[in-house]
Parts: structure tokens; C-alpha cells; sequence
């Protein structure tokens, strides 16, 4: 018979020694991530993904050097926190947080989200000291309210790219009208975003009723019934730019009068991005859409707000944006790149929000988004 | 009382405290006070706006399970009777599509099926047509497919199992009365797995009713099911109506919820053993049934293992520009703002920690299952019950206002984050622990008390060990829901908090394939590996967590 | 060691299944079997003085003190179940040692105690096994030193043989009496069966219906069966029938379908009773005798020494045991099967109702 010795035994050790070996491991690496991440914003701006995104430097750079001398004379870091999605998105974040805000401003609320209520009630309205730099009509367009302050502005109009539709093949394209793009050709080549999700997309609802209940006379919703079936919907801008850049079936795209400006300062040659405005009564059109920055209610500083959209109305930070933001600035004294030839100004067009008021506008939206919906869902 | 007193009450109680303040309280509160709140829609009004989304949803959830049900039927059947080699080992590849995060899924199926995918480009290739012919990877037929990929393996496990309890000498007696093969499976065969079905049914539509990054980017935006309304709902700052839906659902879901537990128990107790199941070889099948066979081994395949096998492809081929690219592990490793590293870390930390936590909690949520008090074990199950009939974004919306916001978290939340994955995957995790737990013979606890062990002894020597099969099952679950969680992540991260799911999701938007691709397979590999570790350690017995 | 003293123990069950009062004193050293048809109460007895489940009513002491309210783990027993229920995570020697790692022993006196054990056992090549690398004999001895393992005070055994084939019970028994004696440690033996009841223990309870209905040395016991329920299931008693009716010289006798017998009880005339009869008190005969009843063969089977003979009698069936071969041969010649039976009276017990 095998004798075992004692030793080799086994023996129960308790499970003190181990839970506490495991918990304290844990709670190590629980406590060097909290340490790692650790973030006590001074000042929070919020914005969306593609704020100061286009430009030859990138956004972390123009920030920096747009708001250096702010940070220095306050002694403080700015944290620029992108908000995944649209503008929408940032409202209902600042509604979630409405008890207990962190941001400050918020950047990129537009003339037509300023409308609805849930983005009112999370801002404090704010005169700027440095509102007179603005032209007033930008300041009335956005809100007159002062809940926000203007900070650039541009069209939402049509694009598409002249190495695939031209005036030539496409001569509607000149004066293109709602009704040409419902040809199954036009209509399956175009691009435009969700209006429930993003400011661009509607913006050209908004045109489009607009021209149909203001111009036309006619029942909107039968324009969306035609195209529904081909008109290619992208959540936001983003992902329709991309849909539209990559997919070779996709020339036309809602976006920005700039596009051909930035089309010429990416090609470093005249641009192969051209605009196709609405073409009514003699006159092209398009929505302007102004953005604008607001004051958080209840933010954690709020002077150090104020001091920020007084600072952000100043050339510093106004003469990024043409380059980087691909906008214009709210302030009229900047001279702006000379790639902004090729970009139309609001000025050399009719704007098809002078045919819908602010008021009809905000009354109606919801039932409009409705209405859209009702059409475009299948089946 | 011995052996229960106070402290175990206290231990399990704890949980349920917990689920009380990070579930059910954020929970009501946000319903509450959307219904409440001026803004947004009365409840009335949202459900007439929301009814064609509402009929969509259960539209396709009854397709899917229909679709889920007839495919999974004839491989459940096959699984059960058919020998051949390698059947552990295919009984365990079957459950990976479950632990598959939904967007992964997506990316799988876009490459597989979707425009210029592998089916699209052979058919392509086939009728020698430069544009794309075939796009299931969209609408109805995508989100149909999609959850048919995740469910019909699941009907497969189910009922395969439910069949090998059939006692062969039921069978046998029926074919010496003279019934014949059809007569016998629709009065004996049938009969006996009917609850199985039911309750993989049940199963199959509560995850498509609930289904969320699917329809998300397969119904692009038109077509919608409740989650994706509440979703929006939420970010339209409309809480009236993401409120009203969340009602909605709840009662649709628990409803089928608490179905399906009961189904589930009745099923547990007449278990009897497997082993005299009859099975037999592919040789003594007609030529024609052997066709039918292979042909659905083909269609398996083709559904199951080709969208998996081809997130290998999207992670290294660029279907915009058609070239293979190694941008995608660039991605991967780019440690700057907008680079892959971070999600990747981000997602590993949150996971493993939900995945701590979700253990954590669950073994003291199974333990109240069983308790001998009156309330406890319903409310263990309904409050464990509760995170699959309420959606994610509500339970993250719920810990937003209610927790991160009044502490101030929303700073930094990525406690929330875990917290929000965590309740997401603890009912499956619970489930696990439970049926491992309920397995147990009474007597070795009897015996333990009985040889002087204190509780914690009791626990660590005696119960641990032998819950660790059910244990591991449910850290893996827990593990895959978390990391694939996408959803409640979403609305709660701030960009440095993104994880790879998210990530996904991001790239895709914006057509940047390869990057999704390869932070898919990284999930599928981390997933897939998880699983196989599992289940080398517990044995097969991995359906425990349905 | 200790005396264990059960008053009035009572346990309700949630479905209103009442077993108890049950009063009982076991002696230090003692082992006393409850005996009983399952479903009887014995686990329920077993598992209160374990202290797994609730007491509603009555008290549990152990050398005078009051148990009912200390925990199991408190109570320094050993127990040992018919599902053997070891541990299936460790191995044979980490059972055994179980009980003494928990109470803190060092490692060399737990060794010590697990090595003594297992020779006494004769387990002690399994001691490195698992639990699935040993057989159903050899898991009952593991089970055994496990609950002995840490020096309990008391062992209880609930039919702990049971699921094994006779022959392997029968040496269990003889071995687990063995060390119950060399120990010297108050048990209480849980079974359905009286060979093993009677094999195993000092006393023995018998339990019907959740209560206790005798106490007693088996010999006691087999002798005098106390009720007709207990005389019925030790086997070892025919129930008759009896009448008190008038004897010769104006004494009463209690006439049993024919025999009669004096009427011991002093009842009165025409009071039915029941009476139980050893079957080995019965003589029988193929010849009428006086003072006998006449019955019908129904079988005869061989045992060990003897044979058992199967007697119907007017619808009762009669067992007798008897040693006569040539009585035996007569009777399988006898075509009428016909037999007479009598007994003598001395060895009639009257049973109170
Ligand atoms: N947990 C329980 N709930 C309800 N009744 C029970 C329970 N346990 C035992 N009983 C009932 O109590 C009686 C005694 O059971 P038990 O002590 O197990 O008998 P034995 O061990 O003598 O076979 C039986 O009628 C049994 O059905
Ligand atoms: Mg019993």
C-alpha cells in the first residue's frame, strides 16, 4: 500500500485570502481607469460632430487657435464635447440634463430647432454685448428672442458633382423645379437626410412645403409620394455626404451653397461641385439656415458663457469659420477666402423662409413631420 | 431558522435594492414624468401616430418567427436524430450567433447579402450585369433574415433538446401499433416538443419585438418598430410619446415574458433523462431525404456561417473603392480622438466589468429565486424579467435624469455605461445561475450545515463550485450583451466613452466599411473566443442562459 | 457524546401534513432505529433534530439543552443520507476532511483523523479518488466517515443502506453497528425495514403516522407487537379475529373462527378483539385435532431451515413456519390441501385495538 505523507494532503485554504486578492484587483483597475479618465471640465461648449471639422487643419488646431487668447485671459480649458448626431441630439442631452447641466453654450442649434419648445427650455436667452457687429436680419432671422445668438449662416439648397450630371445632359438643372426632381431618374440620384434627425434635412422639407403650399398652392405631401420609393434618406449630413461621394448611382445631395467653394479649395481649381437652386416665378431660391449659439439654463458658469458668445462674435474666431465650417460668419466687416466666389450668398437669392413665418412654422412642425412620416413609412 | 437568517436575507435583498434603484426607479420615474410633462404627445395621440409602427413591429416579429420556426424546425429535428460526427461540436457552434452583437450582425449581413456582397457580386458575375442585382440586406428582407440568423439556431437548441427527452419506447409502441413516420411525428413527436416551440416561439419574437440596431440600419430610417420610435421619441425631446410606447411595450413584452418562464419551468420539471434517445445515420435515409438534407445544411450555411465568415472579408476588402485594405487594423490601433483604440479599450473595460457585476449580482438573484419567503422570489423574477421588456434606451434615458444627472456622472458616465450593460444582460445571466442553481441536490447543502460550514463556507466550497458551469454560461452572456450592447451606450456616452459597437455603427453611417469591418470581427473573435473558453469549462451545457 | 430527548416535537407542513408529537429519549451510546412504512415521518423526524427544517412545536434536547432554536452547523451531528450526497467538487479525502476543516482543525490531527477513519472503513486507497471514480458501497463507507469525520456528538442515518443490493447491506450493517459501538456514539437509524431495524440497533421506535406507537428492544417488540399495525408491518404477527363467547364451567374464552383460547383480557362476552400470532407458534397438522381450525393450503416455500407455509383461512391468509419435513411432504400430497391449525394460548398477544 502507498503511504501518503502528510504534506501531500491538500489543504482548504478560505476563501478570505482570494475574494479579497480578487476585489482588491479589481477595484485597482476600476480606480486607474477613473484615475485615466478622469475629466473635470472647467468650461463645456457642446456642439456636433463636424464643428470646425473641414478645414485644411482639422478642428483640434482652428479651436486652438481661435480661442487661445479666450483661455489664457480666463485662465481655463475649453472642452469642446461632439455630440454624436445632430443638433436634435444635443437638445434632448441638454433636456436630459436640465437638472444639473455641465455645458455652458451649446453651438449649432439652427432658426428652425429654436422654434420648438424642448430647445427653449433648456436655454437662457442672452443679449450679446457684441450683437451690433451682426446684421440685425441674421439676428431676427435666427431668433429674436436672443435665446440664441448667431454664429454663421449659410444656404440648404441642392448640390451634385459636374463629373456626373451637368447642365448639359441635365439642362433642368439650371432651373430645376421640385416637379423635375420627381422624374425616377432625378428622384433615385438624390441624397437628402432625415428631417426628424438633422437641421439640413429640414430645411429641405421646409423648402419643399414651402414652394408647394406658398408658390404652388398644391398638396405638398404629393411630391414625397412620388419619390418616396427612390429618394435615398440618410440619418444626417455626414452620412449623406458619404453616401453621396461613395456611391456612383447618387449625384444630388441637400447640403450647402458653400459645397463649391469647398470644392474648389479641396481641388485647388475651379470646383466640380455646383448648386442647384429652386427655380419659381422668375426666381431661385433657397432656405437659409442660420446656426447659433446658446446660453445653458442653469449652466455651472454662467459668466464665463456670456463671455464666450461675446468672444465668439470677434474676427478670431469669425474668420475660421469660411475655411473650417464652410459657412459664412454672422460678422459682415470679414473679407472672406476667394474659393467664395464660387459659393452662393444668401443675398443672390430669394429665401424660401421669407414665405413661411416663424410662427406658421412652429405651430405646423410637428403635424408636418407627421404628415411626412404618414407618407413616407411603407406599406 | 438554520442556515437562512438574517444576513441571507440581507445578501439577498441587496440585489434587489440595487435593481430597485438603477432599474425599476430610473424606470418609472422617466415614464412618469413623460407622461406628465407638457412636452411631447398625450398618450392617446401617440399611439394613434405610432399604430402603423406599432402593427409594423409586430408584423415583423410574427414573420421572423414564422421564418425562424421553419428553418430551425427541420435542423432541431436533424440535431435530435440524425448521428454523425462532430454533433457536440456543431450543438456548440450554434448558440455563437446569439452572443453575436446585433451591429455585427449588420456588418455581416451587408457583406453577405447586401449590395456588391458576396451573393450580390456572384449574381453580378453570373447574369455579367456591372450593377448590383440583389440587396437583401435592406428593408423587410434584411431585418426579416437578420433576426432569422439570430433565432433560428435558437429554435434549433430548444427544441432539439426538448426532442431528446422524448422516451424512444413511445415511439417504438406507436410504430408497433402501425402508425406511420407522419402519423407518429404529428400524435407523439409533435405533442411532446410543442412546448419547447411555444416557448422558442415566444423567445424568438420577444428578442425581434425588442430588436433595435437591426431595424435601426436595415429599415433606414422608414421603416420602424416601437424601439426605434421610443429612440427617436427620445431624441426629439418628445417624452409624451417615448413614455406612451414604453407602456406599450412593457405590457407587450412582460406579457410574453412571464409566458415564457412559466412554459419554462413546467418544461424543467419533467425533464428526463437523454440518454436512450435514437438516433440514427445518414445512411439509412432515402437518396431524396439526403438531398433534402444536404440541401439544408447548404441553406444553413449560407445563412448562418456565411455572415460570419464574412465579416472576416469586410475587416480587409473596401466594397467603394473594390480593393483589400489593411485600413481597417489601422483603425484598430490609432490611439487619436477618432481612432478604434479607444472604443476597443473602452469596450473590454465596460464588459468586463458588467460582466463582474452582472455575476455579482445574479448569483444573489438566483438564490432569491428560491428563497423560502413569500415575495422575494417574484419579485427577483420580475425585476430580473424586466430589462428584456423594457428597451435599453429607456433604461439608459431612465439612468441619465435619474442618476447621472443629479450626481453629476454625465460628466464622465461610464459607470452608467456598465450600469446600463449590466442590467441589459443580468436575465440572462440570472436564468443561467438559477437553472444551475435548481440542479443542485439539497442534500449537499443539508450536509454542509450539517459538517459545521458557516454560509460563506457553505458558499465558497460547496455551492460555487458546483454553480460554476451556470455561472460561466452567464459571464459569457453577460460578457456578449454587454460588449454588443449598442443602444443604451449611444445615448449615454460622451465621445471619449464610445465603444466599439458604437464605433460600428458611427463607420457604417458613414460608409467607412472596413473600419466597421474590422472592429466587427475584433468582436466576433473576443465573443467567439469567450464562448469556446465557456464552453470547454461548463461542458455543453450552454443553452442554460434561453 | 450525548442523550438526545425528543418531547412533543411537532412539524406542520405547508400543505397541512402533520407529523409529530413524537417523544422520545436516546440514551448516550444508544442506537435506536425509527422504524417505519415511508411516508410515516422518520426524514422529518431525522431532519428536525438536524435542524434543516423548522420545529412548529415541542423541544429537542441534547444532554438536557433545548437545540431547537441553534443552527445546524452548531449542533455537532453527522449525518448521512440514502443519496450519499457527497461532495462531487472533491475528492474522497476532501469529504472526509470536510467536517474538521470547517471546525479549524490543523492539518496534521485532520489527516490523522481522515486516515484512522478511512482504515477503520477500509477506504484508504480511495482516499485520492473522485467522487465519480468510486462505487455505491464504497460512497456509503466515504459518507460515513464524513459524518464521523469531526467527532459529532450524535449520528443520524437515514436509510442509508437502501439503495444498495442485500448482500452489501447486510456487511454495512454489521459494520456500521461496529463502529457505532466502538465509538460509542449516540445514533439515531433511520429504515423501512425491520431485518435491518432489528439487525442494527438497541432499541427501536416505531413510527406510524407521525407518531411514535412503540419503544422497544426488538425482542420486546417482536414479542409484543403493541397494536395491529405494528404486528402487521413487522410481519411477523398474524392478525386473527377473536369473540368472546361462553366457555365450559361458566368461563368466557375468546374463540378465534374455532380455536378457542381463555380470555386473558377479562373481556366482556361478545367483545370482537384482534389477536397476532408468531408464525412459529402455529402447529399445524393434516389431522383434525381438538381445539383446531381447518384451513386451505395456498403455498409452501422453502427457507433457510424451514418452511413457510401459506394457510387460507376463511379469507385471512395465516403464515406458519414449520421444521417437519414428512409434515411437509404430507401436506404436498394432499390433494384437498386441506390443514388444521392451533396454537396455545400463551402465545396469543392481545392487541389494544
Ligand atoms: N416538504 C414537505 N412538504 C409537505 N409535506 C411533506 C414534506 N416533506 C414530507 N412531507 C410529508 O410528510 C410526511 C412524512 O414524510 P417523511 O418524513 O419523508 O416520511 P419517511 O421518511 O418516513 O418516509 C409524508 O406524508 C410526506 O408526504
Ligand atoms: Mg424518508
Amino acid at each position: 500500500m502507498v503511504i501518503i505523507g502528510v504534506a501531500e494532503y491538500p489543504v482548504r485554504r478560505n476563501p478570505q485570502i482570494l475574494i479579497g486578492a480578487a476585489v482588491t484587483i479589481v477595484i485597482i483597475i476600476v480606480a486607474w481607469y477613473g484615475v485615466v479618465t478622469w475629466w473635470k471640465p472647467r468650461f463645456v461648449i457642446y456642439t456636433y460632430s463636424s464643428f470646425m471639422e473641414w478645414g485644411d487643419d482639422g478642428a483640434e488646431v482652428v479651436l486652438e487657435r481661435a480661442f487661445a487668447s479666450f483661455e489664457e485671459k480666463y485662465g481655463i480649458d475649453i472642452d469642446f464635447v461632439i455630440l454624436e448626431g445632430d443638433a436634435n441630439f444635443i437638445v434632448s442631452r441638454l433636456n436630459a440634463e436640465a437638472a444639473n447641466p455641465i455645458a455652458d453654450v451649446v453651438i449649432g442649434i439652427d432658426n428652425i430647432l429654436i422654434l420648438q419648445e424642448t430647445a427653449r427650455n433648456v436655454l437662457e436667452p442672452y443679449t450679446s454685448s457684441n450683437l451690433g457687429q451682426i446684421n440685425e436680419t441674421l439676428v431676427n432671422l435666427l431668433d429674436p428672442d436672443h435665446y440664441l445668438t448667431p454664429f454663421d449662416y449659410g444656404l440648404v439648397t441642392l448640390i451634385y458633382s459636374m463629373n456626373t450630371i451637368n447642365t448639359t445632359t441635365h439642362p433642368q438643372l439650371a432651373n430645376l423645379t421640385f416637379a423635375d426632381l420627381a422624374s425616377t431618374e432625378l428622384s433615385s440620384a438624390l441624397v437628402t437626410e432625415d428631417p426628424h434627425l438633422s437641421s439640413p434635412g429640414l430645411s429641405f422639407l421646409l423648402s419643399q412645403i414651402a414652394v408647394y403650399d406658398k408658390i404652388l398652392h398644391e398638396d405638398w405631401t404629393a411630391w414625397w409620394n412620388t419619390v418616396k420609393n427612390d429618394v435615398d434618406v440618410e440619418e444626417g449630413w455626414t452620412e449623406a455626404w458619404s453616401a453621396w461621394s461613395s456611391d456612383p448611382t447618387k449625384h444630388l445631395l441637400v447640403s450647402y451653397g458653400t459645397d463649391p467653394a469647398y470644392s474648389a479649395h479641396y481641388l485647388g481649381t475651379a470646383p466640380d461641385t455646383a448648386i442647384a437652386p429652386f427655380y419659381y416665378n422668375g426666381d431661385h431660391w433657397a432656405w437659409m439656415q442660420v446656426e447659433g449659439m446658446g446660453l445653458v439654463k442653469n449652466g455651472p458658469n454662467p459668466q464665463l458663457g456670456k463671455a464666450f458668445i461675446d468672444y465668439c462674435l470677434n474676427a478670431s474666431v469669425q474668420q475660421e469659420i469660411a475655411l473650417n465650417q464652410w459657412m459664412f460668419p454672422v460678422r459682415s466687416d470679414l473679407t472672406l477666402p476667394s474659393v467664395f466666389q464660387y459659393a452662393i450668398h444668401p443675398d443672390e437669392i430669394s429665401l424660401l423662409n421669407t414665405l413661411l413665418n416663424s410662427t406658421e412654422i412652429a405651430s405646423n412642425l410637428q403635424n408636418w413631420l407627421m404628415q411626412y412620416d404618414t407618407v413616407m413609412t411603407p406599406g | 431558522m438554520a442556515g437562512y437568517n438574517k444576513v441571507n436575507i440581507i445578501a439577498q435583498a441587496t440585489p434587489l435594492i440595487i435593481l430597485g434603484t438603477f432599474l425599476i426607479y430610473p424606470v418609472i420615474r422617466v415614464t412618469v414624468l413623460g407622461l406628465l410633462s407638457e412636452t411631447g404627445m398625450p398618450f392617446a395621440e401617440s399611439i394613434a401616430y405610432n399604430w402603423s409602427y406599432i402593427e409594423f413591429t409586430i408584423l415583423q416579429a410574427v414573420l421572423s418567427t414564422i421564418l425562424a420556426l421553419i428553418i430551425g424546425l427541420p435542423g432541431a429535428i436533424l440535431l435530435a436524430r440524425l448521428k454523425f460526427s462532430g454533433k457536440n461540436l456543431v450543438r456548440a457552434l450554434i448558440i455563437i450567433p446569439f452572443v453575436l452583437p446585433p451591429i455585427v450582425v449588420v456588418v455581416g449581413f451587408l457583406q453577405m447579402f447586401g449590395q456588391y456582397g458576396i451573393v450580390d457580386s456572384a449574381l453580378m458575375w453570373i447574369l455579367q450585369s456591372s450593377d448590383s442585382v440583389l440587396n437583401l440586406a435592406t428593408d423587410i428582407p434584411g431585418i426579416i433574415l437578420a433576426h432569422t440568423f439570430y433565432n433560428a439556431p435558437l429554435v434549433i437548441l430548444l427544441v432539439s433538446a426538448s426532442m431528446e427527452r422524448i422516451n424512444p419506447e413511445i415511439e417504438e409502441a406507436a410504430d408497433l401499433l402501425g402508425a406511420d413516420a407522419k402519423q407518429r411525428f404529428r400524435r407523439i413527436t409533435l405533442p411532446h416538443i410543442m412546448p419547447s416551440l411555444i416557448a422558442s416561439a415566444i423567445l424568438t419574437f420577444l428578442f425581434c419585438f425588442m430588436s433595435f440596431p437591426i431595424v435601426l440600419a436595415f429599415g433606414h430610417g422608414s421603416y420602424r418598430t416601437i424601439e426605434v420610435q421610443i429612440w427617436n421619441a427620445f431624441r426629439w425631446a418628445d417624452y409624451g410619446q417615448a413614455s406612451s410606447l414604453v407602456i406599450v411595450q412593457i405590457l407587450f413584452t412582460l406579457t410574453l415574458a412571464l409566458t415564457y418562464v412559466r412554459l419554462g419551468r413546467n418544461e424543467g420539471e419533467r425533464s428526463s433523462p437523454t440518454s436512450s434517445i435514437k438516433t440514427t445515420t445518414l445512411r439509412s435515409y432515402k437518396s431524396s431525404e439526403i438531398f433534402l438534407i444536404i440541401l439544408y445544411f447548404i441553406l444553413m450555411l449560407f445563412l448562418v456561417a456565411g455572415p460570419i465568415a464574412s465579416i472576416i472579408r469586410a475587416a480587409f476588402f473596401d466594397p467603394i473603392s473594390k480593393m483589400y485594405t489593411l485600413d481597417g487594423f489601422l483603425y484598430l490601433f490609432n490611439t487619436d480622438a477618432g481612432g478604434g483604440f479607444r472604443p476597443l479599450v473602452n469596450s473590454l473595460f465596460y464588459s468586463g466589468l458588467a460582466t463582474l457585476l452582472s455575476v455579482g449580482l445574479g448569483i444573489p438573484l438566483a438564490y432569491a429565486h428560491r428563497s423560502k419567503t413569500q415575495i422575494l422570489p417574484s419579485l427577483a423574477s420580475m425585476m430580473v424579467l424586466l430589462p428584456l421588456g423594457v428597451s435599453s434606451i429607456t433604461i439608459a434615458y431612465g439612468l441619465m435624469t435619474a442618476i447621472a444627472v443629479p450626481t453629476g456622472l454625465n460628466i464622465n458616465p461610464w459607470p452608467i455605461i456598465v450600469l446600463a450593460q449590466t442590467i441589459i444582460g443580468l436575465p440572462f445571466t440570472t436564468r443561467s445561475i438559477e437553472i444551475s442553481l435548481r440542479s443542485i441536490d439539497s442534500h449537499l447543502i443539508d450536509q454542509s450545515d450539517s459538517l459545521g460550514a458557516s454560509s460563506l463556507q457553505r458558499l465558497f466550497f460547496v455551492e460555487l463550485p458546483l454553480l460554476a458551469p451556470g455561472i460561466l454560461v452567464g459571464a459569457v452572456f453577460a460578457f456578449a450583451m454587454a460588449i454588443g450592447e449598442m443602444s443604451a451606450t449611444l445615448f449615454i456616452a460622451l465621445p471619449q466613452n464610445f465603444t466599439l459597437a458604437v464605433a460600428i455603427y458611427d463607420n457604417l453611417g458613414v460608409r467607412k466599411f472596413v473600419e466597421a469591418g474590422a472592429s466587427a470581427l475584433i468582436l466576433v473573435i473576443v465573443c467567439v473566443m469567450a464562448f469556446l473558453a465557456m464552453d470547454k469549462v461548463s461542458e455543453g451545457s450552454v443553452g442554460g442562459a434561453l | 457524546m450525548a442523550t438526545v430527548e425528543l418531547r412533543g416535537l411537532v412539524r406542520v407542513f405547508a400543505d397541512g401534513t402533520r407529523v409529530g408529537p413524537i417523544d422520545l429519549r436516546i440514551e448516550d451510546g444508544e442506537l435506536v432505529t425509527l422504524l417505519g412504512p415511508s411516508g410515516s415521518g422518520k426524514t422529518t423526524t431525522l431532519r428536525m433534530i438536524a435542524g434543516f427544517i423548522e420545529v412548529d412545536q415541542g423541544s429537542i434536547l441534547f444532554d438536557s439543552e433545548e437545540v431547537v432554536r441553534v443552527p445546524t452547523r452548531e449542533r455537532n451531528i453527522g449525518m448521512v443520507f440514502q443519496s450519499v450526497a457527497l461532495f462531487p467538487n472533491m475528492t474522497v479525502y476532501q469529504n472526509i476532511a470536510f467536517g474538521p476543516d470547517m471546525a479549524e482543525w490543523t492539518h496534521e490531527r485532520t489527516v490523522a483523523r481522515v486516515e484512522e477513519l478511512a482504515d477503520l472503513l477500509d477506504i484508504r486507497p480511495l482516499l485520492m479518488r473522485r467522487i465519480n471514480e468510486i462505487s455505491g458501497g464504497e460512497a456509503q463507507r466515504v459518507a460515513l466517515a464524513r459524518a464521523l469525520a469531526k467527532q459529532p456528538e450524535l449520528l443520524l442515518l437515514d436509510e442509508p443502506l437502501s439503495a444498495l443490493d442485500p448482500q452489501l447491506r447486510e456487511r454495512l450493517q454489521t459494520e456500521i453497528r461496529r463502529i457505532q459501538k466502538k465509538l460509542g456514539i449516540t445514533t439515531i437509524y433511520v429504515t423501512h425495514s425491520q431485518d435491518e431495524a432489528f439487525a442494527i440497533s438497541d432499541r427501536v421506535a416505531i413510527i406510524q403516522d407521525g407518531r411514535v406507537v412503540q419503544v422497544g428492544t426488538p425482542e420486546e417488540i417482536y414479542d409484543c407487537p403493541a397494536n395491529e399495525f405494528v404486528a402487521r408491518f413487522l410481519g411477523s404477527g398474524n392478525v386473527l379475529e377473536g369473540v368472546v363467547k361462553e366457555g365450559q364451567q361458566g368461563k368466557t374464552v375468546i374463540n378465534i373462527s374455532g380455536v378457542e383460547i381463555p380470555n386473558r383480557a377479562n373481556m366482556k362476552l361478545g367483545d370482537r378483539l384482534k389477536l397476532s400470532i408468531k408464525p412459529e407458534d402455529i402447529t399445524i397438522s393434516t389431522e383434525n385435532t381438538s381445539n383446531s381450525a381447518r384451513g386451505e393450503v395456498i403455498s409452501i416455500i422453502p427457507q433457510v431451515g424451514s418452511f413457510k407455509i401459506t394457510i387460507d383461512f376463511e379469507g385471512i391468509q395465516i403464515i406458519a413456519l414449520t421444521y417437519d419435513e414428512s409434515l411437509v411432504t404430507k401436506l404436498r400430497e394432499n390433494d384437498e390441501r386441506a390443514v388444521y391449525f392451533s396454537f396455545i394460548s400463551d402465545s396469543v398477544v392481545i392487541l389494544n385495538n
